[in-house]
């Protein structure tokens, strides 16, 4: 039961971040490297926030990030959109590059601690002889909340056009659907994903240094091709599942076997991929080929 | 991008290194060295820019300061010393070509990374050449004869070894009895820790309730807690063999879980940075470390440097590092001053003889180790947010360097 609470934490995190990752590739077909730094300049405004009220740190965070998304799509991604994707998946790496050089120079590499919430929720809850954490309860709602305000936004005016666009872009152009409004909405959302990461993980680890996304991304990542690349509900699943491979690996292998855990997580999503090579959910973006 | 403008691009590239590799490959081709044969030139090649200027700057500024003070008393018999650098970007394939353009520029001597594998590159390209190489304080033993070559020195102190001392001092100072394992297994260096804080402990009699691992870059350890909160009783230490940022994250997890254990841990944890925000009040931490960089160092030439550091830099040093590169530098000079040479073999062989030198700190070598392994420690405890320094210690048993 302690690890099931465990798997639902790491799980959740993961989704927050493979959903940021999910929507541009939807609309896009951009995978998106510099997500993880998206993240760490959430981290760096909760450091530079310092003692200004909680609600006001977390809302810069949000809006800071959610704006430098927008830009680095109006400034490095356009010029590439109708490039081939790797050309795409080169500049995610340049900005990328740029922002954790950028962090290197602004505050050093060292990393800087930061608390996110006050002590008195941060502690852990005995309920049951089980050890619950306040940060786990606000990794879980942060999640469903945005999950939830999410479904809510795809049934919305702009909602169905991101769908459409991410189902046809071409079709949806034709039919009237603004490009760069589209993408520019995909990249906003995303970035309120990565602010919300970085809130839930910057409070988890207490320090923000300039490779603080760069992991988490990566497992990200790889749920979101384990939950079907572009598909939401699927990377949700394949954060979660990913979480739950994390978590049991950690907990049932033998000693001498735990320092191979990530060789295990691989294998089994290896194994994944070999019997639905698209993903548990096929996204429609995968479905042309590249 | 066409298939033909891809094969020219591709050529031009190739073209480009080559001219590149034949400009800076061959030593002596950047010619003598920037003073001439007044001056003994001593290159730096290290992280300036990256994920390890954190620690390499400051080592950079020590080393600066070290070279004026030697050069204030005289120079080394009577050329003027001076030191170049060469930045390796923190990117261990550029640690190579960084010593190879340093010893290209007639460096007599590189000071490089402190880690095995990141200061490894411009040590072998010193080895190749005839030059010393000093690491400012990689931890592994291999760094010297055994991994790179006779000429290869390193400051730092062994993991095995600073692992045993944690064990003996927790025993004895602490009357501490059961110990839990927690190795972050990334670095080579971490398990040679916890292998000295095993071994050392269980020929103390200690019990081990307990090991587990992670991982560095794990942003969580949960499942970990959830194993050690299992045990009927919480031990009385945690040998924690990690360092920041990913041992910063999962100590910080470990306290809120509620587990306050001693913690038992290394020099990659020194420092107020990781924290002084998340947990300002944090208490009942130890590690051994060559210098306490606090103010309050058994060792007065230590207490002078740091204030002189702080005076120079306008900034409070956050780990061994910078006495650790300052002690170096005055290592490489004092080594040409004895030999009366500073050709590579006749520095190392004057190298090997030392035997508690005193320089900013006791240095020791012997012909088959060239990593210290009899300095004396300081145990630095974190009370209340605030390292203190708990005495000198000495390890009454070393166990052994290399992992069987």
């Amino acid at each position: 039961m302690q690890y099931l609470i465990d798997v639902l934490s790491q799980g959740s995190l993961y989704a927050l971040c493979a959903l940021g990752i999910a929507l541009t590739f939807g609309v896009m077909r951009l995978i998106n490297f510099a997500h993880g730094e998206f993240m760490m300049v959430g981290g760096y405004v909760l450091v530079v926030a310092g003692d200004i009220p909680v609600w006001a740190a977390l809302l810069s965070s949000v809006i800071i990030v959610g704006f430098l998304a927008v830009a680095t799509e109006r400034i490095a991604f356009r010029p590439v959109r109708n490039a081939d994707p790797e050309t795409m998946l080169v500049t995610s790496f340049a900005v990328s590059f740029l922002l954790q050089s950028l962090a290197v120079l602004l505050f050093g590499s060292l990393g800087r601690s930061v608390r996110v919430f006050p002590p008195s929720i941060t502690g852990v809850m005995h309920i049951g002889g089980l050890n619950i954490r306040w940060l786990d309860i606000i990794t879980v709602a942060v999640t469903v909340t945005l999950l939830v305000s999410l479904m809510a936004f795809m049934k919305t005016r702009h909602g169905v056009e991101l769908r459409a666009a991410a189902e046809n872009f071409t079709v949806a152009r034709l039919l009237g659907v603004k490009a760069n409004q589209v993408i520019g909405t995909a990249f906003a959302i995303s970035g309120v994903f990565a602010a919300a990461t970085s809130i839930v993980l910057a409070a988890q680890r207490g320090l923000v240094e300039p490779t603080f996304g760069t992991t988490t991304m990566l497992f990200a990542f790889i749920a979101v091709i384990v939950g079907g690349m572009g598909s939401l509900p699927g990377a949700v699943l394949g954060a979660y599942a990913l979480g739950l491979i994390s978590v049991t690996s950690q907990a049932l292998l033998p000693l001498g076997l735990r320092q191979f855990r990530d060789a295990f997580i691989f294998l089994v999503v290896v194994l994944i991929l070999l019997l639905r090579p698209e993903g548990i959910l096929r996204g429609h973006a995968a479905r042309v080929r590249i | 991008m066409s298939l033909r403008t891809r094969r020219s691009a591709l050529t031009v590239s190739a073209t480009t290194a080559l001219l590149l590799l034949a400009a800076c490959g061959s030593p002596g081709a950047g010619g003598a060295s920037p003073s001439g044969a007044t001056a003994f030139v001593i290159g730096y090649a290290g992280g300036l820019s990256g994920m390890l200027e954190g620690f390499e700057k400051p080592a950079l500024e020590a080393a600066k300061m070290a070279v004026e003070d030697i050069n204030r008393d005289g120079g080394l018999n009577g050329k003027r010393v001076e030191l170049i650098t060469q930045d390796t970007k923190s990117d261990i394939d550029q640690g190579g070509p960084a010593g190879q353009a340093l010893l290209a520029k007639g460096a007599g001597a590189l000071l490089v990374t402190a880690d095995y594998n990141f200061g490894g590159g411009a040590a072998r390209a010193a080895q190749a050449a005839g030059v010393v190489a000093v690491s400012v304080g990689a931890g592994s033993p291999k760094f010297g004869v055994q991994g790179i070559g006779p000429l290869a020195f390193t400051m730092g102190t062994s993991g095995a070894g600073d692992g045993a001392l944690t064990a003996e001092w927790a025993y004895e100072k602490r009357a501490a009895r059961s110990a839990y394992v927690l190795l972050d297994d990334t670095t080579d260096y971490n398990k040679d820790q916890c292998r000295g804080f095993q071994t050392r402990w269980r020929e103390l009699g200690g019990v081990l309730a307990g090991q587990d691992t992670f991982k560095n870059g794990d942003a969580s350890i949960s499942p970990q807690i959830t194993r050690m909160k299992s045990l009927p009783k919480t031990p009385d230490v945690i040998a924690f063999c990690s360092y920041a940022p990913g041992g910063a994250v999962a100590l910080g997890q470990l306290r809120s879980a509620g587990i306050d254990s001693l913690i038992l841990t290394n020099s990659g944890m020194d420092g107020t940075y990781w924290f002084e925000k998340s947990m300002p009040e944090l208490s009942g931490v130890a590690l051994p470390v060559s210098a306490s960089v606090w103010g309050d160092d058994p060792a007065e030439e230590v207490r002078r440097f740091v204030e002189r550091y702080k005076e120079k830099t306008g900034s409070q040093p956050q780990n061994m590092y910078p006495v650790l590169a300052y002690a170096a530098v005055q290592a490489i000079v004092q080594a040409a001053k004895e030999s009366g040479s500073t050709k590579g073999a006749d520095m190392a062989e004057a190298m090997n003889k030392f035997t508690d030198k005193q320089l900013l700190i006791p240095v020791s070598f012997t012909k088959d180790t060239h990593i210290d392994v009899r300095r004396p420690a300081r145990m630095l405890v974190l009370d209340q947010g605030k390292w203190k320094t708990d005495g000198l210690r000495s390890l009454k048993k070393a166990p052994p360097l290399f992992a069987e």
